[in-house]
Parts: C-alpha cells; structure tokens; sequence
C-alpha cells in the first residue's frame, strides 16, 4: 500500500501541470495510464503554505548566523549572540545611560501599575522576539528571542536563536531562567503578544513560565496614550522617531522575517542578518523609549506639556490614586493653555485630587478658575465638593482635637 | 403576544372551531383518518408499537453519596436500566456508547459521571463536550450548572463558541471545569491553540460527545480525525481522557463508536424508558393521472392532513426536506389556521438561516405550548429541547432510517400515544417505502458511512496536527494516528512538496507562517457563506451555504422566510452579500443548473463482452472536472404552480474537481437495446436520474450528494455514458462504493421501474414522459434487464503500470 501512494507521489511530481486536458479514447486504453495523486490532492495539501518560502529576492548570506555561541541548560544546547554597547552610546538622541535615572515612580506612572514602582530598569530584561508568524496558534514558533540588559560594563544584548525547530526547548528554559532571574521586562506590546507566544510554547514544552510573577513594563500603552493622538500609527518605528529620535535605515519589514529563516532552514540564500539588526534595533529602541519617557515625567517641570498629555497623565495618577500627582498634573494641564474642554477635565480632577488630600486651599482655587471660566454645572459640583471636603476636615480636626 | 393580532380570516365560528376541535386524542385521531372515506385508502400502511413499561432500578452503588443526594432530593430515586447501566460503565472507567432514541434520559447517562471524576478530584479533573449545534451547547450547560450549584460546588461549565465573546475566553480557559463545545471550535479554536488550554489538556478526563449519529459522512470523518488530533494533545499533557458518547439508535454501534474514536467502546443500546402507545401511518398521496403517474403534491398533501391533525389542544410537527418546503408549507397553513382553530401565530416555521433568537422564541413557544404547529427541516431532528410533542408528518422520507426514527421520535408525551405520519412523495425511494414498509420498521439496516482514513480528510487534518505538534517517528505506531494509513508519507510529501514541513531528524516540524485549521473544513463545504441583508433595515435575516446560494440567492430570486417573501435585488457575489426587500409575491423561483463535465483521469475498470472482442457494458472510477452555472429561473405562482415567466442568472460558474463512478455502454449494445434516435438522450437521462436516486439504499449518502451527468455520445468515451460523481470538492469515496456495488443499485433501480404503475415514466421511477420521452421508461427496463442478466462486469487490470 505504502509502495503504491510513494509512486502515486513521484508521478504526481512528474506531472505537474499536465495530462490534466481530457483526451477522446475508445475503451481500455486509458486504463494503462497511470493514477498519480489527483491535481485538487495536491492543491488541497500545498494550501496556506507561506508564500515567503520561496528564495529571498534580494541577495543574502548563506548558512548560520554569525558569531553564534552555544549555551547549554537543563533542555539540551542553544545558541545566542551576544553583542555589548558602552553606556555612553546613544540609541537616536537617548543616551543608553539615561535608563538608569529612571524613577520607579514615574515608571508605574506611565505603565498605570503601582507594582512598577519596584522596576529599576538597570535591574530589567527588554525583551523582543521574531516569530515565524503573527497568527498564534501552536505552530508558530519564536526563532529569535532578544533579551537586552544593563551589566556593570555597559549594555548587553543576549539573541537566542534557533538554528532548527529541535532546539525549541533549549532556547525557551534558557529564556524562562532569565526572565525569571530578572524578574522584571520591558516590552513594545508584549503583553499582548511577545509574552504570550513564549508562555504559550512553554506550556508546550512543559518549562515553567515565569511571566505570572514578573513586573512588565509594556511601552506600547504609555507610547500610544501619550502620543498616539496625531500620529499615523502606534508602531514602535513610529514611537521610536517621535520619541526617541530614532531613524531606522535598511531596516528589513518584521513581515520578512519568517521568511528569513525558512530560507536559513531550507539552506538558501536568508537575510536573518537584517533580521537580528531589526531586532537588536527593537531592543534599543526600548531602553530609548523607557528612559525617554521616564525623564520627561520625571523633569516635567522643565518639559512643555500639552494639556492633552499632561491630562493623560494626570488621568494615569488617579487611577493609581496618587492624588498629589494627579492634582499636579492636572494643573500642569490648566496652565496649558487647554481648550474648554480639556479645562472642564483638568479642573475637575484637580477638584478630585484636591479633595481626596483635603486641600481645601486647592479646591478653592480651582473653584475660583471655574467661575472665571463661566462653567455653571461644573461649578454647582465643585461646590458641592468643597462643601463635602470642608465636612470632612471639620470632623478629622474634632476627631484629632478630642 | 400571539393574540394581539386578529386572525388572518375571521369567522364568527373561529371560537366554536377552536373549541370543537379541543380535546380530541391521538387515537381518536387515528380512528378519524381511518374512517375518512377519501383519506382512508391512501394510507398504505398502519404499524402500531405496542406502550412499553419502565424498566428501571435504584441508583447505582458506585454512584458518590453527594451526587445521589441531589439526585434524591431532585426526586430521582430510580433510574432506567440503561441510565443505571451507562453510568456503571463509565464509573468503572469504560468508555460507553449510549444508544437509545430521542428523550431517553440520555443526558444524566454523562452527567452523572462526569461530575462524579470532579467530585473525586475535588475539582481538578477537567471535561470537554461536544454538540453539533450551538443551541444543544446551551441547552446543556444551563442543566449542569443547576447540578453544580446543588452540590454546592464553585465549578464553573460554559459553552465555547464563535458566539462567546473575546474578552471572556480568557476566564474560561483558566476557569472552566467543563468546555461545553462543537467540533468547529475544537477544530479550529481549541486544539490549535493547546497551549492556552493546557490545564484543561493536562487534566482531561472525560470527552462527552453526543448526537454521534450525526457523525458520519465527510463530516464524520472529518470529526474522528479532529479527535485523533485531541487525544494526541491530551496524551501530550498526559492525560488519557474516557469517552461518553450518546446516539440514537444504531446498527454496528460498537464498530461505528470504534471508528470514531479508535477505541473499543462498550454500547449500551436496550431502552430502559417507558413509552406510550406508538402509531405509524404511511401515506400515499393519490395518483392523479395513472398514466403520468403523477402523484399528489406532499406539501398540498401534508397540508389537508394537517385539517384533521392540527387544533388547539395538542402539538404537532411537520418535517419538511427542503427549506422551500418548509417556507412553502409554513405559508399553506398559516393561511388555513382558522380551519384548524389555530390562530396564524401559533403555527410557525423554523430552520437554519434564521437567527438564533429568532429560533430561541420557537423553542421555547414549543416548550410552553404556545406554538401548536411547526414546520421545520432537519434543524429540528436533534436534541434541541422543544419538548415532545403529540403529532409527527414526514413530508417525504428523510432520507436514512436514523433521521426517520429521529424525527419521529420527537413525538410521545409520557404514558400517551403518538402518530407518526409518512406522506411518500413521487420518489423512487418513497414509493419503495411505501410498497416495503417493513424497511422502515425492521431493526436499522443502514451503516453509517465514515472513513477517517480517507485520504482527502486525513492529510488536511494531519497538516492540521502537524501544526500542533512536531510529528515524531516513534507516535506513528502508538499515538492516536496510528490506525491510519500514509501518515508518514502524507508527511514526508508535506515537507518535501509543499514545503509546510521540516523533517530534521526524527521529526516533523511545522515550518509555514499560517494557521491550517483555518482552511480546513469539516463538512467539506467553504466557510464563505453568503449573508442576506434587508436593504431596508441593514439588517442580516439569514444566510446560506455557497452551493445553495447561486439557485436561492441570485437577482430576481424569491427568498422566503415564514411564509414572507423577499425578492433579491442584488446578489454582491464577490462580497458574499445578497440584498433583499420585502416584497407581497405571489410567485416563488425555481433556478435550473447547467452542469459540464470533463474526465481527467480514469481509475478502476471493469467491463462486460457481449462476444469475443466486442465490448457489451463498461464502468469506471476516476477523477472528473464539473462545471456547474445557474443558467435561469422560472417563476413559478404559488399553488397553482403555473409559470409565470423565465429570466435569465448571471452568475460565476462553481468549479468541483471530484471522483465520479462511470457506467457505459458500447455503440452496439445501444443499438441493439433501441437506445438510438431522437429518444435516447431524454431515456438515457432518465436511467441516470433513477440510478442516483436509489443509490442511498447502498452508500448511505443523500442522492444529492451525487451529481449526475449523462451524455448519449460522450465526447471522453465516443459511446453513451452516465456519470455519477460525488459532490465534495475531491470526494470522500462514494464513488468507489458505487463501483463495487453498482450490480445492487441496478437491481434496485430496475425493481423499481418494474414495479411502478405509470405508462410512461413517472417522478416516482425514471421521471415524467416530458423529461425520459416516450420511451424512457421500456428504455430504462430494457437496460437495466440486460445490464443485470447475464455475467457481472469482470475487473480489467491496467496496463504498463510500473
């Protein structure tokens, strides 16, 4: 049987493309003609195959990736390449250094979660990875894992790769004891994606996945919040340039990448070279980021705010209810120059931040603004704030008085 | 709600009809019809089934003290023999088949177990349930949770569909004790993405699968290969889970179970619950023209039984074949309510293509009793609760005997009798029915065809696995693949030809950026369905498959729901957007097809001398390439049938590249059977037509799974052939099963000709004298007598084969 479908294969590859026209015969002579594997068979089984196999069109390098070394944990061996940058290098107009002024404080900030105010980003892996694919599923694999760190020297970028599918395990348990080791990550959306392709193949592989207990830091969320209004796209190429200063040139589209190791696999021509350049690109563009946004929330005195941001903001420190923030926030919109409607909004949280510290000075002030800016319903409720922010003052004074 | 509205045609005796008609009982029904002088001859068979008593026994010992306190206190203090049975079974840790008909109590037979293994793991172990339907899916995971919570268990069951919203699947993966779900998402959503569900996988004990006779077919094949693909995963994770699976009743159970799941099954199949007194009617609609043996229309047939069987103090159903059918007959009684005492509303259709609220409200107008008609296709053959109702009409045998007494099933209120009516259309195969009753009476004769090997099925859903996890060398012979054949070279020409894998060593690495699962389909047919939308509301009112599309919903169509109609203003093909209005017609469409085939390659041949040298008859399997456009409509007004018009589709043609089974005969043969001259095509068409409709009795297929194409000159052959083809892209078989019982289906096809009453050829032999000619009918007879007489076809090897 098995002999009969091998030949079925082999006239199939012979006859591609043809004896499929019909031809007039009289009785058995059809019958001596072989029956390879049907055309539809083949078109059926070839189906959602990736169109990226075929060679790279533009000219690449062949075999491994260079300056691979083997790591060996408790899966079996991997390889990585590890590349180190001075402090002082520059990603765009950041200084890598920068990253390690960050506050924690502005961190949970900007990530609206108060257990980033443990984050040191000194401490932290930045973490990206290519994939063979963006549609999940358990057949997508991540063949490049970067995972950069500060050292005492400098800047270190680890880049796991899997020079085949056989090395999976090896490459995840070494990823997992990173991770876990750090205990903290930045990404660009890999909370929705990066970390959940590496928990999920994990699971696979039966490697305890140490995302549950980590800080994540997911850049993309602040990026868009803050800057995403007015910008085309939330891309981290996008991000990377409005925030960080970064240009990008010969950059290879994250689209190509899986065709790049296919083509590795398949012993062609590949361009995994662009690829580890685009990811090692990621990777500082997230210590840039980072530590770009940290100094900006962290020197907002000295920066010039948008009401709109400096709103955003100061909606980021309510939800936290680090209300001193949120109030200075929300005065840094008012002095903005904000439209009608960003003024009803910052007044409004200003009021809120005011009466949650009892400043009833404050309230007072933004009572006042709000009469001056003739806004009748949101001064009834700010009144009504202040009335309620006084009732409780008078009850902490009695209540400390007695 | 159903009263606000006057009746359709109020008479001053609505309320003396409405109360007249009250109170009459199944029986007495029977004694009506059987008394009726003009209905009375036309029922060639009575067939009563005698009430039978309970047969029960107290809980089973092994069930868990917790699990039968809540069963006492539920009342529950005995179970039937086969309830008590199954659970036993699966207790002990078999896995169970129960096969016993509609409403046995069926449900508990799973239940019970499945809570029990959550009881003993307090609360680790895990279960997946399958249901063909969404609207089971729910119906189900209400009663578990009743379970849950009286047990007082924090257990959550939910049901996990297209229809479950994204942001709550998360909870659900994580949370979820029980996944109540359909094959699609198993196949699409679940298995593909194992990692997500690996607490489930790693701690699955129970796979509950229920309906399983609707398992069979493409489908079926299909189904046992996704739960290959699943137990591959849970062996992956470790676990080796048991299977529960529930059916009606069925012939070869235990093999077919072993099919399906690759594990000997223990079946449980002798009914344990009471039944009232069962009666059973077929009818055959009068011939009105013994010479055209033309028959009455089952639809007007079905509608004046419905006088006599339809009023305000019992239930009845209506199971029509087609969705026109039900659109049709829906409209037929709606306008005959007050004869009935029925107000238009309490009659009601119901089918695929409505939405599902729309279907919800029928449901549960049946359960209440405030829907007193219904009207449905097969939609309501499964175990949607509706309730059991009093009477059953089959308008037209559904086809197999499994959906016969599925039907008829849905009918017997406890301890009361029920009447089953079958109106036998003209039909080949209801006119056997109805001259052989006891076909329909006997134990269940029919297999149902599943092939899990098939070669089409198995390589999608290999690529499939292969997606999900590597393939290693060593599964072949011990993981769940490995009853099927090719696999590794289904794999190796996967990696070599189509590039999807990587073998590296022992392996098999899925190696392409994409998700199979997504392309493959279970049924065969595309998921591009088309969506109806009201131009006026924006608003979607059903949708239909795409084969169904280019005869339903082209431009100028009358699409029909409840009894309304809408005309088709456009049919946005590309999009898969048809735009309808609602309009007042009085006519509906009938589309006409026009079918080219083209043979690619022939496979297995066998032929017949008629003397030395000379070929008498000759059959073939092979590939073939059919062509398929809708080519115009005819208008057609509503009972009379008059046509009032014909216009023109314009349409893509579907392309299907399939296998057919080819049956020819030589020049001379044709010559000396007088199949020559101006009558030969229509005659010859007509012995194609009867051959494709009696097939079912032998493939278990529904004729309309076959194409037909007949050619008196074959431009392939240079002589007369009939080609019969099976209608999914690539075909599952059929054809090969045509070839080697052809000598069973001519038989058959020439008992019934010979047997029929018409002169010239009848709807219910070779088809109407207008379409076989004047000679189609001694035509057909004379081939068929000497395609059967004499010797059988003798296999003719190829040659030059390496």
């Amino acid at each position: 049987m098995s002999e009969a479908f091998g030949d079925r294969l082999r006239r199939l590859r012979k006859d591609a493309g043809a004896g499929v026209n019909p031809r007039p015969v009289g009785g058995e002579a059809e019958s001596a003609a072989p029956t390879p594997l049907p055309a539809w068979f083949r078109e059926r089984l070839g189906r959602g195959r990736d169109p990226g196999t075929a060679p790279a069109t533009a000219p690449g390098s062949l075999g491994e990736p260079r300056e691979l070394v083997e790591f060996r944990g408790a899966r079996g061996v991997g390889t990585a390449r590890v590349s180190r940058w001075e402090l002082e290098h520059s990603h765009g107009a950041v200084p890598l250094a920068s990253a390690l002024q960050a506050r924690g404080s502005d961190l949970a900030l900007l990530g609206v979660d108060a257990r980033l105010e443990a984050l040191e980003l000194g401490r932290a892996l930045f973490l990206d990875i290519e994939t063979t694919g963006l549609a999940g599923g358990a057949g997508t694999k991540a063949f490049l894992v970067g995972l950069g760190r500060f050292t005492a020297q400098g800047f270190e970028l680890w880049q796991g790769f899997l020079r085949g599918p056989e090395d999976e395990a090896a490459l995840l348990d070494e990823c997992a004891r990173q991770v876990g080791e750090a205990g903290a990550l930045v990404s660009f959306f890999g909370k929705s994606f990066d970390r959940h392709r590496l928990e999920d193949k994990m699971r696979v592989h039966g490697i305890a996945a140490p995302f549950e207990r980590c800080l994540h830091l997911d850049l993309y969320h602040p990026c868009r919040r803050l800057f995403g209004p007015g910008l085309a796209d939330g891309r981290l190429a996008t991000m990377e340039r409005e925030i960080a200063g970064v240009e990008r040139t010969h950059d290879l589209a994250g689209a190509f990448a899986p065709a790049a190791w296919y083509d590795f696999l398949a012993g062609r021509p590949h361009r995994l070279e662009e690829v580890f350049a685009h990811n090692r690109d990621d990777i500082l563009s997230l210590v840039a980021l980072a530590a770009e946004l940290a100094r900006r929330v962290g020197e907002a005195e000295r920066e010039a705010w948008t009401p709109e941001r400096a709103l955003t903001l100061a909606r980021c420190a309510e939800r936290l209810r680090r209300w001193s923030d949120c109030r200075d926030w929300a005065r840094r919109a008012r002095f903005a120059r904000p439209a009608p409607e960003e003024l009803r909004g910052a007044l409004e949280l200003e009021a809120r931040a005011a009466e949650s510290l009892g400043d009833c000075e404050a309230l007072a002030e933004v009572i006042a603004m709000a009469r001056a800016a003739e806004e009748p319903e949101l001064l009834a409720r700010l009144e009504r704030r202040l009335a309620r922010a006084v009732r409780r003052s008078r009850g902490r004074a009695e209540g400390s008085g007695s | 709600m159903s009263h606000s509205r006057p009746p359709a045609s109020p008479t001053p005796e609505q309320g003396g009809v409405r109360l007249a008609r009250s109170g009459r009982s199944v029986p007495e029904l029977e004694a009506l019809l059987r008394a009726d002088p003009t209905l009375a001859p036309r029922f060639s068979h009575w067939h009563r089934v005698p009430a039978r008593a309970e047969r029960s026994r107290e809980l089973p010992e092994s069930l868990d003290p917790r699990l039968r306190d809540v069963l006492l206190a539920r009342g529950q203090t005995r179970l039937y023999e086969h309830q008590a049975r199954a659970i036993e079974l699966a207790l002990e840790g078999r896995d169970v088949l129960i096969a016993t008909p509609t409403a046995s109590g069926k449900t508990l037979c799973y239940v019970a177990p499945l809570v029990q293994r959550l009881l003993e793991s307090k609360g680790d172990a895990r279960a997946i349930a399958l249901f063909p339907t969404k609207a089971l899916s729910q119906d189900q995971s209400t009663g578990l949770n009743a379970l849950i919570a009286a047990l007082g268990q924090e257990w959550h069951s939910f049901t996990y569909d297209g229809d479950t919203p994204p942001s709550v699947r998360r909870t659900l993966r994580d949370d979820g004790h029980i996944v109540l779900t359909n094959p699609w998402m198993l196949h699409a959503g679940i298995l593909p993405n194992h990692a997500k569900w690996s607490e489930l996988f790693a701690n699955l004990r129970t796979i509950v699968i229920d309906e399983v006779h609707t398992l069979s077919g493409v489908f079926g094949s299909s189904v046992a290969n996704v739960l290959r693909r699943l137990l591959r995963i849970a062996e992956h994770y470790g676990s080796r889970p048991q299977f529960i699976l529930c059916s009606a009743t069925l012939r070869d159970a235990a093999a077919h179970a072993k099919r399906l799941t690759g594990r000997d099954v223990a079946v449980v199949d002798e009914d344990g619950s009471p039944s009232g007194e069962r009666i059973f009617g077929v009818y055959n609609p009068p011939l009105l023209d013994p010479v055209a043996g033309l028959r009455a229309n089952a639809l007007e047939e079905a509608r004046r039984l419905a006088v006599q069987l339809c009023g305000p103090s019992r239930q009845a159903i209506f199971f029509c074949q087609q969705r026109t059918g039900v659109e049709v007959l829906t409209r037929y009684l709606k306008e005959s309510a007050a004869e009935f005492g029925l107000e238009p509303d309490e009659i009601r259709g119901y089918r695929g293509g409505y939405l599902p609220l729309h279907r919800r409200e029928i449901e549960e107008g049946l359960r209440k009793g405030s829907v007193k008609v219904v009207v449905s296709t097969n939609a309501l053959e499964l175990g949607i609760d509706i309730g059991r109702l009093d009477v059953a009409v089959l308008v037209g045998y559904p086809g197999s005997q499994a959906s016969f007494w599925q039907r008829a099933g849905r009918v017997g209120r406890r301890g009361q009798p029920s009447l089953t009516v079958l109106i036998t259309r003209s039909d080949p195969l209801d006119q056997y029915l109805s001259s052989n009753p006891d076909y329909l009476f006997s134990a269940p004769r029919e297999r149902l065809g599943l092939d899990p090997d098939n070669l089409v099925i198995l390589s999608e859903q290999v690529k499939c696995a292969a997606f999900e996890l590597p393939f290693r060398d060593g599964e072949l012979g011990t993981g769940s693949f490995r009853g099927a054949p090719h696999v590794p070279e289904i794999l190796d020409y996967l990696s070599a030809e189509s590039k999807l894998l990587l073998r590296r060593g022992d392996t098999w690495h899925w190696m392409a950026d994409a998700y199979p699962a997504q392309d493959v389909t279970l049924a065969g047919g595309g998921p591009d369905n088309v969506l109806i939308l009201d131009v006026e509301t924006k608003k979607a009112i059903g949708e239909i498959d795409r084969e169904g599309s280019l005869t339903t919903v082209h431009e100028g169509a009358i699409y029909q729901v409840q009894g309304e109609t809408w005309k088709v203003e456009r049919f946005d093909y590309e999009n898969r957007r048809a735009y309808v209005r609602s309009v007042e017609s009085d006519y509906f469409t009938e589309a006409e097809v026009d079918t080219t085939l083209r043979v690619l390659r022939l496979e297995k041949h066998a032929a017949r001398e008629r003397e030395a040298g000379v070929e008498d008859f000759a059959i073939h399997t092979g590939e073939v390439h059919v062509t398929t456009v809708a080519t115009q409509y005819k208008k057609i007004r509503f009972y009379t049938r008059e046509n009032v018009g014909t216009e023109a589709i314009h349409l893509p043609p579907e392309e299907l590249d399939t296998q057919a089974f080819v049956l020819t005969i030589s020049n001379e043969t044709a010559t000396a059977l007088g199949l020559t001259g101006s009558e030969r095509g229509a005659a010859w068409r007509g012995a194609g037509g009867l051959l494709r409709k009696v097939a079912p009795l032998f493939l278990r297929c529904q004729p309309q799974d076959l194409g037909l194409s007949t050619e008196v000159r074959s431009t392939h052959f240079l002589r007369p052939a009939i080609v019969l083809y099976d209608r999914v892209q690539g075909g599952v078989g059929l054809a090969e099963v045509l070839f080697e019982s052809h000598r069973d289906v001519l038989n058959a096809a020439l008992e019934v000709v010979t047997r029929c009453e018409c002169r010239h050829g009848c709807p219910a032999c070779v088809g109407p004298r207008a379409e076989c000619g004047e000679l189609g009918k001694t035509a057909t007879r004379k081939l068929l007598e000497h395609l059967v007489s004499g010797s059988a076809a003798r296999r003719v090897e190829p040659e030059g084969v390496a």
